[in-house]
């Protein structure tokens, strides 16, 4: 037979219901094994008013247990008095059984008590009654509150609860609601009860309804496509399917109903990505668009069910797009009139963090970095030129209205202003693309001008947020510092930029406030790590990404050496080699500083002259590829060295020698890689 | 549907429900929250179910009555159930069809909208509700008032009159809703809008307002200590009301504004406190 649960709840926030789905699963299997029972298959769907398990065949009684348990030794049974010690009725308790029900069994270590459990399997109907309310317990939400009087804590209110086996009702009650077999339909409409009279008639019986309720997300998600599609065919556009918006809705409508109208043509005017974001993020409108990806004047609003009165829905969505659009056009003008010129004006009224200054000091920070990379890159004189103008405005926007009421548009807005004010199109690009990349993987500005820039802005922002003592730490990321670190790090690298570590900390640092909790010195290795992270999405091993660990060497050098010292390492002779450059590495260690030259005239052994020939005889290499090649040359002279010749020899002035020969060693296998840090391979 | 005749009709549709239909009180305040009905009401265990009308004043929102939009005074219509019932969504759903917009022919949205006031102390769970897309009524399930977590839950809904009058009459700006059939909402307030915005953000004193804060703190406090939480309280109100005041008049610095805030959520807590000791003082006498 099937089961089923249904929490019914008031309205879910969007976003709860397909962790609180997932969760349901998850916990379902758990707590199913825990209890021994079996069955064939189980999901999860639901709307923002239902949360729903159905499990496919579900064993009617759970399995039995029988097993034997060792404990102490038999001796321990009884004491002299004829009654059972305390270690014996310890072992018996913590089984679950009478200590009569002990027995004593013979093993190789002598005569053992046993507990023979065995447990008869439970009716699954019984069990459910505990089960069914443990599984909404488990349920953890982002947030959760308390409603009625036993204190119970949920995303919503619970306000009905089905709980089936088969067609049979599990009884049980939780925060004060009883579960049933009644299901409820869409709000808006007089609540009559749905008898749901099995697990497997429950979904169709919600959707044949007068109003029906899709409880599928997969199935709502189409329903909603087709419902948006159909309007869109009628108006002959598309609609602009955004994802996570058709996500959202699907999360909040049990029968989601496209409904298609008008927008002034007055609103065009608007640039698209402001009006699209107004319409998605401010009131949950689908734009509609050409096949060009123009926008219309159009607009999809989705309402939850039908209605005899479409027509005055759609009045009342349009009047508020309306007004919506009429604020945003407001603030645009309003914007368009000031000028990024009065905006800049205006940051020196805005903070940036605490103690490094306000977004005027930082847009001065910028624009002089920006001026000290270029020169660095080799600019040209038109290219710094308009890299510098762009610094100057990057923050602008946050000063205009339209970047206030919607943030996300910051950058995108400046880009707007600057094309408006008929400026280069290098700064126009530059202050559109100043915010990318938005995450770990997505799009980097474009161009060439726009990558420095946006540089610049992270550069910045990280050091002063390591100067004014903000380092992430753990899952605490509040300013997004790791993403800022990551998108500097790939900026120089699709660049192919000769900037390193060191360079972009250090360059970064300067013209910053003093300030006392100053952690600037962590930033070198906060940015090696967004490199490391690279390297280890290219799947380069641990022990390679250390010894080619360099903050001095240009990124995309350190990233290239990984790649081949990853691929060198393929050859025997070269992962020998590895080895006799850790045993140098060690014996160094214990080394002074100060060693004196090597002197040839005390070099007596064979195998240390010929080492130091080798050396000498080492042709010069152009790149890392030859360099590492030309290292196989050593592997005998070493692998001789060390089975023939002692270095810590009782004349001090032979050991200070071969000391010496060593470290002239480490110079050409440590050259570029820490060849030490290999692991050994095979 | 009038503006008279929505309130008229929210108040007999809540009376049906068993509320007590009490009248504004007499005091300026930011928010219908702060009426003692809701303040203290939703502090003890007593079953609560009232509902009125709520002048609330927001000095930085006036706009001359310039602004077809926005206003310095408006009207919030409360109701206060507690315990919370279980059909409470249904209870507000036929109470929108009580004033002629049948739920069953718009599109009624409740839009994840976690409700705080930092002033009172106080925080709650719900939605925004919207139709066809407009924002008419914030629905809460209180949590903690002035500091305290409460139970039984109180349930908090507040309908944006304005926002309803426009919608049901399908008017585009605040002043040309019909109060009755002959008078408009900008007859009745647009004088009222353009005198106080005048006052609020270039006549009011900062000086006689900051000495009304320290005055109305002190009172509060001297008050409580002698269980007097009653005017106590309306000396917290005050306060609040004059520190709004003195924010829009553009006397207010961001560190000033994180301190009076706290000053008078301490102000309200010393209340809600004295309050709930003396309710349970008479518990215990029973």
């Amino acid at each position: 037979m099937n089961a089923l649960l249904q929490i019914g709840t008031e309205h879910l926030p969007a976003r709860f219901l397909r962790p609180a789905l997932e969760q349901l699963k998850e916990n379902a299997i758990k707590i199913l094994a825990e209890n021994r029972l079996n069955y064939n298959s189980l999901e999860t769907y639901g709307t923002y008013k239902k949360l729903v398990l159905e499990i496919q065949n579900l064993a009617a009684i759970s399995e039995d247990i029988s097993k034997e348990v060792k404990g102490p030794p038999a001796k321990l049974l009884k004491g002299a008095d004829g009654k059972f010690t305390p270690q014996a009725l310890g072992f018996a308790a913590k089984n679950g059984i009478k200590a009569e029900q002990l027995i004593v069994k013979e093993t190789d270590k002598g005569p053992f008590i046993y507990s023979d459990i065995k447990i008869k399997g439970i009716k699954t109907e019984k069990l459910l009654t505990t089960i069914f309310p443990e599984l909404i317990k488990s349920l953890n939400f982002a947030k959760n509150m308390v409603w009625e009087d036993s204190g119970f804590r949920f995303a919503r209110p619970i306000r009905s609860i089905i709980a089936l086996y088969g067609s049979k009702i599990i009884k049980f009650e939780i925060a004060g609601v009883k579960s049933s077999n009644k299901a409820y339909g869409l709000s808006s409409f007089k609540q009559t009860p749905i008898i749901i009279k099995s697990p497997e008639a429950y979904k169709d019986a919600l959707k044949n309804q007068i109003h029906p309720i899709l409880v599928d997300i997969e199935e709502r998600k189409k329903a909603l496509i087709r419902s948006i599609e159909g309007c869109t065919k009628l108006l002959g556009y598309q609609a602009d399917l955004d994802e996570d918006l058709i996500n959202e809705t699907v999360n909040f409508t049990e029968h989601p109903i496209a409904l298609a109208g008008d927008m002034a043509l007055s609103f065009m005017k608007l640039p698209k990505k402001l009006l699209t974001t107004v319409l998605k993020t401010q009131i949950k409108m689908f734009p509609v668009v050409d096949k060009k990806g123009e926008l219309q004047p159009h607009f999809i609003a989705v309402r939850d069910g039908v209605s005899v009165n479409q027509e005055e829905v759609k009045t009342g969505f349009k009047n508020v797009m309306t007004a919506r659009l009429t604020d945003a056009v407001f603030f645009f003008e309003n914007d368009l009139k000031l000028g990024l010129d009065n905006m800049r004006k205006k940051l020196k009224n805005i903070n940036f963090i605490d103690g490094m200054g306000t977004m005027e000091d930082k847009t001065k920070r910028i624009t002089s970095l920006t001026s000290a990379l270029a020169k660095l890159l080799n600019f040209n004189s038109t290219e710094t030129e308009n890299a510098k103008q762009a610094a100057g405005y990057a923050y602008a926007d946050l000063a205009s209205s339209v970047v206030y009421e919607f943030t996300d548009l910051q950058g995108y807005m400046g880009g707007v202003y600057a094309q408006k004010e008929n400026r280069v199109p290098d700064v126009c690009t530059a202050l559109e693309e100043f915010y990318l990349p938005l995450s770990a993987s997505s799009e980097l500005p474009k161009t060439k001008v726009g990558s420095l820039v946006s540089l610049a802005g992270k550069l910045d922002t990280l050091a002063a947020n390591f100067k004014a003592g903000q380092v992430p730490s753990g899952s605490q990321d509040p300013f997004a510092l790791r993403r800022q670190a990551m998108g500097a790090v790939r900026i120089v690298l699709a660049n192919n930029w000769p900037l390193s570590i060191n360079q972009l900390a250090e360059l970064s640092s300067k013209n910053l406030p003093e300030s006392e909790n100053n952690q600037l010195a962590q930033l070198p290795e906060f940015l090696w790590q967004r490199l490391q992270n690279i390297l280890e999405e290219k799947e380069i091993p641990e022990d390679i990404i250390s010894a080619v660990k360099n903050f001095d060497m240009p990124l995309n050098i350190v990233l290239a050496n990984a790649a081949i010292l990853a691929e060198q390492l393929k050859s025997e002779t070269l992962q020998a080699v590895a080895e006799s450059a850790k045993r140098v590495a060690n014996i160094l260690k214990q080394a002074s500083q100060n060693l004196p030259a090597l002197k040839i005239s005390l070099l007596k052994e064979q195998e240390e002259i010929y080492l130091n020939k080798a050396v000498d005889n080492l042709p010069k290499a152009q790149d890392f590829a030859t360099e590492l090649k030309n290292l196989s040359a050593l592997k005998q002279p070493l692998e001789d060295f060390f089975a023939k010749i002692m270095v810590n020899v009782k004349e001090e002035e032979i050991k200070q020698n071969r000391l010496a020969l060593l470290t002239k060693v480490k110079m050409v296998l440590f050259k570029t890689a820490d060849l030490g840090k290999l692991k050994k391979r095979g | 549907m009038n503006f008279q005749d929505i309130i008229h009709n929210l108040q007999v549709y809540w009376k049906k429900q068993g509320c007590l239909v009490v009248q504004p009180y007499d005091l300026e305040k930011g928010a219908g929250t702060f009426n003692p009905f809701t303040f203290f009401g939703s502090l003890t265990p007593k079953p609560t179910s009232v509902c009125y009308v709520e002048p609330c004043r927001r000095p930085a929102d006036g706009r001359y009555g310039e602004n077809p939009n926005r206003l310095g005074k408006y009207y919030q219509f409360q109701v206060i159930l507690k315990p919370s019932p279980a059909n409470i969504q249904q209870l507000y759903l036929n109470s929108l069809k009580a004033i002629g917009l049948d739920p069953e022919i718009h599109d009624v949205r409740w839009i994840e909208d976690d409700w705080q006031s930092p002033t009172l102390g106080a925080s709650g769970v719900g939605w925004e509700i919207w139709l066809d897309g407009m924002e008419i009524t914030q629905f809460t399930y209180f949590q903690i008032m002035a500091g305290y977590s409460l139970k039984p839950i109180t349930v908090e809904i507040t309908y944006g009159l304005e926002r309803l009058a426009m919608y049901s009459q399908k008017k585009d700006t605040i002043f040309d809703i019909m109060w009755n059939d002959t008078t408009t909402y900008g007859e009745m307030v647009k004088e009222s809008e353009r005198q106080f915005s005048h006052y609020n953000f270039e006549e009011a004193n900062v000086a006689n307002l900051r000495r009304y804060v320290e005055e109305n703190e002190e009172e509060c406090r001297t008050l409580c200590k002698k269980g007097l939480y009653l005017p106590a309280y309306d000396c917290a109100m005050r306060v609040s009301h004059y520190f709004n005041t003195l924010e829009a008049r553009g006397a207010i610095s961001v560190s000033d504004r994180t301190n009076i805030i706290a000053k008078i959520r301490h102000l309200a807590k010393l209340c809600a406190g004295e309050y709930i000791k003396q309710q349970e003082e008479q518990e215990a006498a029973k």
